[in-house]
């Protein structure tokens, strides 16, 4: 339903901008938004506090969806490979790829009445890029080299080397301009007292809530925002609310308006009660155990082939998530580009073959036991887990799922530092993974180049190391043919299953709830509202 | 007297001192690198974004003074403390002074509404029981009290959201805001220490009510209101006056459940994330400023006692 109606608002508006002298008001468009008035408050219960509202510094996933209200970016990404103009109203790659050229709006003004130009993109990219600012965004720069001004409303950007995801990257959040001024002015502060060119701006914190209004000379919204001019909300209010069954109760009494990480048992009930649930399937890697190939037993083909085979992840979908999302074959979840279909006939649960794979390893049950043993050694392996929503329960169905092939698995769930820390040390026989992002090259170099192994965020849990796989890699990064890219990560995808070095578990959707009163919420493409353009029926 | 503050003021040196060396240590041998908990996000389950060089770890390690001895750690950090600098937070950058600042008043504020309740509670049923011990009322009040010290605050809270801000919605389901707002989360919060001061009351009255000068009170023809306020209460408070400096720290805990069921600010919340993300200098920050906080109420109820009771006062 959610995609019909933005592309409805889409070509709405675009017929609206043929004539883009006449003035838009957001209700003329589409049949709902004619129903709501404007004005209202909408309320939005969340996991908890934004730490920072930096988008150039802090790089929390939850937090970017506040960030989405009050920043633009220079350019709007509504499908894979598709770009719209944001403050960016036109682009040029040179044709080795490496120098990008943008040409800007010359009426953006900053929060604090500052002028947006091409001095303040070229601000963004160096702050990112100067280690002095401690930015958690450098990869999301890439191979950012220098920015040039070039005169008032253009930038170039020149890249060290071609990148196939550099116009997503610029799309995304993390690349919002910030006020340079209020920058140089707040310091550290400005963490906490944002200054954008967004739709909303900054009023006030209130406690740990966020208090939002609306920008009212906003007029540069994207097109797959479907409407024009300044929001129809006059604010947003960000209320920290941590428990989810609060969250779930402050919904029902009316108190919110939106909720995210809602009770996924109460989920369809709430459906049924009238409220809006929407399932936002996430782009990235999906929830997955890698499985370490360094470490014995593990290192063993046919021991992680048996583990893939024991797993059910369908089950683990129907008695733990109750259904709400859909299993994992594949290390990309379905949504993301480059997805390769292929990978759902490279496994099914099946525990008798994994016994047999066991025996042919030479793992076998001794008389009586229920634990397999080779030369008197125990099947013995260590899962590591962190403390976070349904991970536990998923770990520790997984685990008796395992152990009823003959495992004996030792599972450890602590909290997000003691588990990294585990993995940096190379513990461990399973542990978990997912990460959300929109293009396959945030995702497949973190997880599975050799440089990932030590150092950074240890995301190569799989800890494999082969010098063509990181050259296939760089490939399918480099190259910026939307095919020839997704070839060549149809072979990640088909190598990563053939040799095991994942057990996917399942997709990762988001959800939100909201009240009927609450239009056209839409969503960027990694799920995040975009409450510009939302109304409140009265 | 005054000598006898002093003293009871400079002892709770050495044990903040103590306080903060424990703390320090014990955070220091858990298996966890504060610099994952820095280019980490944990609390939606999600990864971050973007990946830290090893470069950029080193560097952030050297800045912090991580690098440094243990001790040379502990006695920078003891020294910052002594004026007022609580060191920044691993994970938002914020001076934690400045976010236990920020957060404080709230659980002062629940921590007051959670003692009126206890009071009130406790001090009305107590005595009502221990008028009329034996009775129907007396054993129901009983029966409430053992089931108010035993019912866990998490589950109690849902309960009351669940009855008065969804079935019968009288008081709103998020507990800050305005007055109304903070009366569930006051009575989760003073529900227990309710049940133990009715108890205490209870037994300490009913003993009160048979001692001769009670008697004598009585034949000179004191009676009702007048004989249990005046005459019975001075001396069933004494004790009940200990067990609150006692209950404060429970109280305290308590916050931090209260806190997450009704979603207010606090730093009950603040200790507990931080505690969760290893987020070590908040953790320390929240320690020192809880403790301090217990110490402080137990010096306050000390006093109060040598004021109210001669005996302590004329030693």
């Amino acid at each position: 339903m959610l995609p019909t109606r933005r592309r409805l608002l889409t070509a709405a508006t675009a017929a609206a901008i043929a004539v883009t002298t006449l003035p838009m008001a957001p209700g003329l468009i589409g049949p709902t938004v004619a129903q709501a008035a404007e004005g209202g408050t909408v309320t939005w219960a969340f996991l908890r506090r934004p730490q920072s509202l930096d988008p150039n510094i802090w790089s929390g996933g939850s937090d970017l969806g506040v960030m989405r209200q009050m920043y633009d970016t220079l350019i709007w990404s509504p499908a894979p490979g598709e770009f719209q103009p944001g403050l960016a109203t036109s682009w040029t790659a040179s044709d080795d790829g490496l120098v990008y050229t943008f040409e800007l709006r010359d009426d953006v003004t900053f929060h604090d009445g500052t002028p947006f130009n091409a001095e303040a993109v070229k601000f963004m990219f160096e702050r990112i890029k100067n280690p002095d600012s401690k930015s958690l965004n450098i990869g999301a720069i890439g191979p950012f080299e220098s920015a040039t001004v070039v005169d008032e409303f253009t930038v170039e950007i020149r890249l060290s080397e071609p990148w196939g995801a550099f116009l997503t990257n610029v799309s995304e959040p993390h690349l919002s301009p910030t006020s340079p001024a209020a920058v140089a002015e707040l310091g550290e502060d400005f963490a906490q007292n944002p200054v954008g060119t967004g739709p909303f701006m900054f009023d006030r914190w209130s406690g740990n809530d966020l208090y939002m209004v609306r920008n009212p000379d906003y007029n540069w919204g994207p097109e797959m925002a479907g409407v024009e001019g300044p929001a129809a909300l006059d604010g947003i209010v960000v209320k920290e609310v941590p428990e989810a069954s609060t969250r779930m109760n402050a919904l029902r009494s009316g108190e919110v308006d939106v909720i995210h990480f809602p009770v996924m048992s109460q989920v369809s009930q709430m459906e049924q009660g009238g409220f809006q649930v929407f399932r936002l399937p996430q782009p990235g890697f999906s929830w997955s155990l890698p499985v370490n190939v360094t470490k014995s037993p593990t290192d063993d083909l046919r021991v992680r082939r048996a583990m893939l085979h024991a797993v059910n992840n369908e089950q683990i979908v129907r008695t733990i998530l109750f259904d709400q999302v859909p299993p994992a074959y594949g290390p990309l979840t379905a949504v993301t580009f480059g997805y390769d279909p292929a990978v759902k006939d490279s496994f099914s649960y099946d525990p008798e073959l994994a016994g047999q794979l066991l025996d042919e390893a030479g793992w076998v049950l001794p008389e009586g036991g229920t634990v397999r043993e080779k030369d008197g050694q125990p099947l013995q392996i260590k899962m590591a887990m962190f403390e976070s929503s349904v991970n536990k329960a998923v770990s520790e169905l997984a685990q008796a799922m395992l152990q009823q092939v003959g495992f004996d698995v030792t599972l450890n769930v602590a909290n997000y530092p003691a588990f990294a820390t585990q993995v940096a040390e190379a513990d461990y026989h399973t542990a978990q993974m997912r990460w959300s992002a929109v293009d396959p090259d945030q995702v497949i170099p973190t997880m599975f180049n050799s440089n990932q192994i030590t150092g950074g965020g240890q995301f190569n849990r799989t800890r494999i190391a082969d010098p063509e796989l990181d050259e296939l890699i760089r490939q399918a990064g480099a190259v910026t043919d939307t095919k020839e890219r997704a070839a060549l990560y149809s072979q990640i995808q088909a190598k990563a299953m053939e040799n095991v070095w994942i057990i996917p578990v399942y997709d990762d959707v988001w959800f939100f709830l909201a009240k009927p009163e609450v239009q056209n919420f839409i969503v960027d493409r990694q799920g995040r509202p975009m409450l510009y353009a939302a109304t409140l029926a009265q | 007297m005054a000598g006898y503050a002093l003293w009871r003021i400079g002892a709770a040196v050495p044990v903040l001192f103590g306080m903060v060396l424990v703390v320090f240590l014990l955070l220091n041998v858990l298996p966890v690198d504060p610099i994952q908990v820095m280019i980490t996000q944990t609390g939606s389950g999600q990864a971050p974004s973007a990946s830290a060089t090893q470069e950029t770890i080193d560097n952030i390690r050297r800045e912090l003074g991580l690098d440094r001895p243990l001790h040379v750690q502990f006695l920078a950090y003891l020294g910052n403390a002594l004026s007022g600098d609580l060191g920044s937070s691993f994970r938002s950058n914020q001076p934690v002074a400045e976010m236990i600042a920020e957060q404080y008043p709230y659980t002062i504020r629940l921590a007051l509404a959670g003692l009126t309740a206890t009071l009130v509670l406790g001090l009305t049923f107590g005595i009502i029981a221990g008028l009329w011990p034996g009775s129907l009322i007396d054993r129901l009040l009983v029966l409430v009290a053992t089931l108010g010290i035993a019912a866990p605050t998490f589950w109690l809270g849902l309960m009351l959201i669940f009855a008065f801000s969804i079935v019968y919605p009288i008081f709103p389901v998020l507990g800050v805001g305005s007055l109304q707002a903070i009366f569930l989360p006051a009575i989760t919060l003073g529900l227990p220490g309710a049940a133990i001061v009715a108890r205490l009351t209870r037994s300490n009255l009913a003993a009160v009510m048979k001692e001769d000068y009670i008697v004598t009170a009585r034949s000179k023809g004191v009676s009702g209101r007048l004989l249990v306020l005046r005459h019975a209460m001075p001396n069933v408070l004494a004790p009940v006056l200990t067990v609150i400096g006692l209950q404060f720290g429970n109280l305290m805990t308590g916050t931090v459940i209260v806190e997450t069921v009704f979603s207010r600010p606090g730093i009950g919340r603040l200790g507990v994330d931080a505690i969760l993300q290893s987020d070590y200098p908040v953790v320390q920050g929240f320690t020192l400023v809880m403790a301090t906080t217990y110490v402080v109420v137990n010096l306050m109820v000390d006093l109060i006692h040598m004021w109210v009771d001669p005996r302590i006062r004329d030693q």
